[in-house]
């Protein structure tokens, strides 16, 4: 169809759809009382003048001290964003679970909802909390030894409660400690006292717009280096100085690539150089990490088409630009993931899928579609056929929430392509080939954490912790503890000195899960 | 509230019930089942969205409609239920299509839009039973976990004739259909994440 065809069959489509609603809208007052409170919550209030001046927000002090534990888990899936922990304590992670599970350590109960996870840095814990009676969103330091506060930083922002008030993990290097709050406002405050060294308004200073279901992105910390997408009008990603905020470069944005609910990753290409890489609604980009320089984009069909109808024939890119078969819709919330070799996993929910590129060593890299794998079933009928040739079902997967893990070559990851989208775990070869899916535990948006040939898998519905090993083989279950966390328990694990930090909907768990 | 609604709808079929026995007593008592206090039920956590409801029903528009839950709803201003997030997306990042192929769903803002951030408003859903045949389109998009499987199907008393047979019950593929007292029946309505094991059309 072309493209005038196109839009003339979509402008007769409104003048229908507009004349139908117009209809509808008398007779809805007939409508039948539904199920529930027909009383929606409460919408926000108007925004307060600047949530960066320096009077905003205060430090409450409590009684807790930090515990004695070395080892970290200092952002968003650890030290190297992959979720998998390395310190020496995971030798000493309990291999077989008693009957019951291992012990809960302490519990935080009563938190806002919401899926924000810790970082643990020196003996401490650092997550996000939402108060609703007083409309304070708050970065709480607690002690891994007891869950004890030791301080708590709060200021009054309006939220809605939009799937939970909080998401994202703090970044922290043991000096300062790094948030984005759900309206996009980046704050650093000091570890020791609790106070705010600074603040910026990424709406204000970028002219970002927040996220439907607000920000998901967690900052990524590189050494003294905050490495943040802004999607801004004109600045795409930024390189912060962690303890001042001053820019040390900003990658442009062309294609108007939007405030993501992702996080940036750090990536090597083919030619080894180090990128930064994101997926946004729009795909996939990937930035020289040495300076910002955009090196590629690789936008889905209906994305490219609108940023090449746009382009300015006169104007020379340096970056690559390409399509890709593969663009999310609603919400882009896994990150990318690095395969090694030069190649890149990208998946996400909403019946899209995954695909994988390779960025090779040309310059600019022109990345180049290895696989797509789609994002729902196939018919009935084949499936069927499928079932009954006991084959497990290939070219599907898609995952919605968290980002798979890599281990020894092979993924590991919750798929939400299969079985009316409940969350299974699978296991995939780097070629994207499902080597065993287990049906019989839907996970919903549950999330995993590796350490030393383990797997601590997290049941979205339930908060219920699962040791698995890692295994291309067949999923091979260890162990169960369950927390009957309740609904919605997505927000990412954390782990240090055999002490599992799981997050629920309401609550802040921690597990001793070894030595 | 529901359970009050459907009370007073399963009263007033019992009153036009009443009505018809006056005229023809005995031919009523002929045809007097045994578990006459019960009714049709559909069990939304078996339902597996099949369609059928909408075309298998004795009635030209089917007596099983869908209905939200405004408990498990979000009020997501992108309801993945309400816009078919498969068609070609708009600048404000909405849909180009609707997934509900009889115009029956209702959006409506909910209090005062706030301009500083517009993709977090909160929206109403709620279904124009005028309109609306069973279909489950709007379900199957709901489902956990694109939604919160706030939205499932029931049969409405007061347009159901509580057949002999029902005749989506006859069809119906995970057998999702039973017979029960109103008051006594579970709401059974969809919780988030609930597994539907066995449930596969
Ligand atoms: S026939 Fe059964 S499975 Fe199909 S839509 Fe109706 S209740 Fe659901
Ligand atoms: S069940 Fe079908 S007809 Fe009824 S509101 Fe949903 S999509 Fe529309
Ligand atoms: S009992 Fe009859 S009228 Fe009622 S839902 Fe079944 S087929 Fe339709």
């Amino acid at each position: 169809m072309s493209g005038s065809v196109k839009a003339a069959g979509f402008a007769l489509a409104f003048v229908l759809v507009a004349s139908l609603a117009a209809v509808a809208a008398e007779q809805a007052a007939s409508t039948k009382p539904q199920v529930g409170t027909t009383t929606a919550p409460a919408p926000a209030e108007a925004q307060p003048a600047d949530y960066t001046s320096a009077e905003v927000g205060s430090v409450t002090v409590g009684q807790g001290k930090p515990s004695a534990d070395t080892e970290t888990w200092p952002q968003f899936r650890g030290a190297n964003r992959d979720a998998i922990a390395t310190a020496a304590s995971v030798k000493k992670i309990y291999r077989t679970w008693p009957e019951g599970g291992p012990k809960v350590l302490w519990s935080i109960e009563n938190l806002g909802e919401g899926y924000s996870g810790a970082a643990i840095f020196g003996g401490r814990v650092f997550f996000h909390d939402y108060d609703k009676a007083s409309r304070q969103w708050s970065i709480r330091c607690v002690s891994l030894a007891d869950g004890q506060e030791i301080w708590r930083w709060s200021y009054t922002h309006e939220i809605n409660i939009n799937h939970g008030f909080t998401r994202t993990v703090p970044a922290t290097d043991g000096k300062t400690v790094i948030s984005m709050d759900p309206k996009l406002v980046l704050h650093a405050f000091d570890v020791a006292s609790g106070k705010r060294l600074w603040a910026i308004d990424l709406t204000r200073k970028y002219g970002a717009t927040i996220p439907g279901w607000y920000n998901g992105q967690c900052p990524l910390l590189e050494g003294d280096h905050i490495i943040l997408a802004v999607g801004g009008r004109k600045v795409l990603m930024t390189a912060l100085d962690l303890r001042t905020g001053k820019m040390i470069w900003e990658t442009p944005n062309p294609h108007g690539q939007p405030a993501p609910h992702s996080s940036v990753m750090p990536f090597t290409t083919a030619g080894g150089e180090k990128e930064y890489v994101l997926s946004t609604l729009k795909g996939a980009l990937g930035v020289r990490a040495s300076d910002g320089a955009l090196r590629w984009e690789a936008l889905g069909e209906a994305a490219y088409a609108q940023a090449t109808k746009k382009a300015d024939p006169a104007e020379k890119l340096s970056s690559a630009l390409v399509s890709i078969p593969w663009q999310p819709k609603v919400a882009q919330v896994p990150s990318p993931l690095d395969l090694g070799a030069g190649k890149l996993f990208l998946t996400t929910g909403y019946k899209i899928g995954s695909v994988a590129l390779e960025i090779p060593a040309s310059d600019p890299p022109a990345p180049k579609v290895l696989y797509s794998l789609a994002g729902q079933s196939k018919p009935a009928d084949d499936q069927a056929a499928a079932d009954q040739a006991g084959a497990i079902e290939q070219g599907v997967f898609e995952t919605d929430c968290h980002t798979p893990l890599l281990y020894q070559g092979h993924l590991y990851a919750v798929d939400h392509g299969v079985d009316k989208h409940q969350g299974v775990f699978a296991c995939l070869d780097p070629n994207g080939k499902i080597l065993w899916r287990h049906m019989d535990v839907p996970l919903s948006l549950g999330t995993s954490l590796l350490a030393d040939g383990l797997i601590f898998l997290e049941e979205g519905n339930t908060g219920n912790i699962r040791l698995i090993a890692a295994d291309p083989a067949g999923y091979r279950e260890l162990g169960l503890k369950k927390l009957n966390l309740g609904n919605d328990a997505w927000g990412p694990m954390a782990y240090a000195n055999g002490k599992l930090v799981v997050r629920g909907l309401t609550k802040l768990v921690c597990l001793q899960v070894g030595e | 509230m529901s359970d009050k609604s459907t009370r007073r709808q399963f009263l007033q079929g019992c009153a036009r019930a009443a009505g018809a026995a006056a005229v023809g007593a005995v031919a009523l008592k002929l045809v007097k089942r045994a578990d006459a206090d019960k009714v049709w039920q559909l069990d939304p956590k078996l339902c597996s969205e099949c369609g059928l409801c909408a075309t298998r029903c004795v009635l030209k528009q089917s007596a099983v409609r869908a209905v939200n839950n405004f408990d498990e709803c979000g009020y997501c201003r992108i309801c993945p239920a309400y816009f078919d997030t498969t068609s070609e997306e708009k600048d404000d990042g909405t849909f180009t299509r609707l997934v509900c192929p009889r115009n029956a769903i209702r959006r409506k803002l909910v209090g005062k839009a706030d301009p500083a951030d517009p993709n977090n408003n909160y929206y109403e859903y709620t279904i124009d039973e005028t309109r609306c045949n069973g279909c489950a389109r709007c379900v199957e998009r709901c489902q956990p976990n694109a939604g919160n499987g706030a939205l499932h199907l029931q049969v409405r008393h007061d347009l159901c004739r509580d057949c002999n047979q029902c005749s989506i019950a006859a069809a119906c593929p995970p057998a999702a259909f039973y017979r029960a007292r109103l008051a006594d029946a579970p709401a059974g309505y969809r919780r988030r994440g609930a597994a539907k094991k066995g449930a596969k059309a």
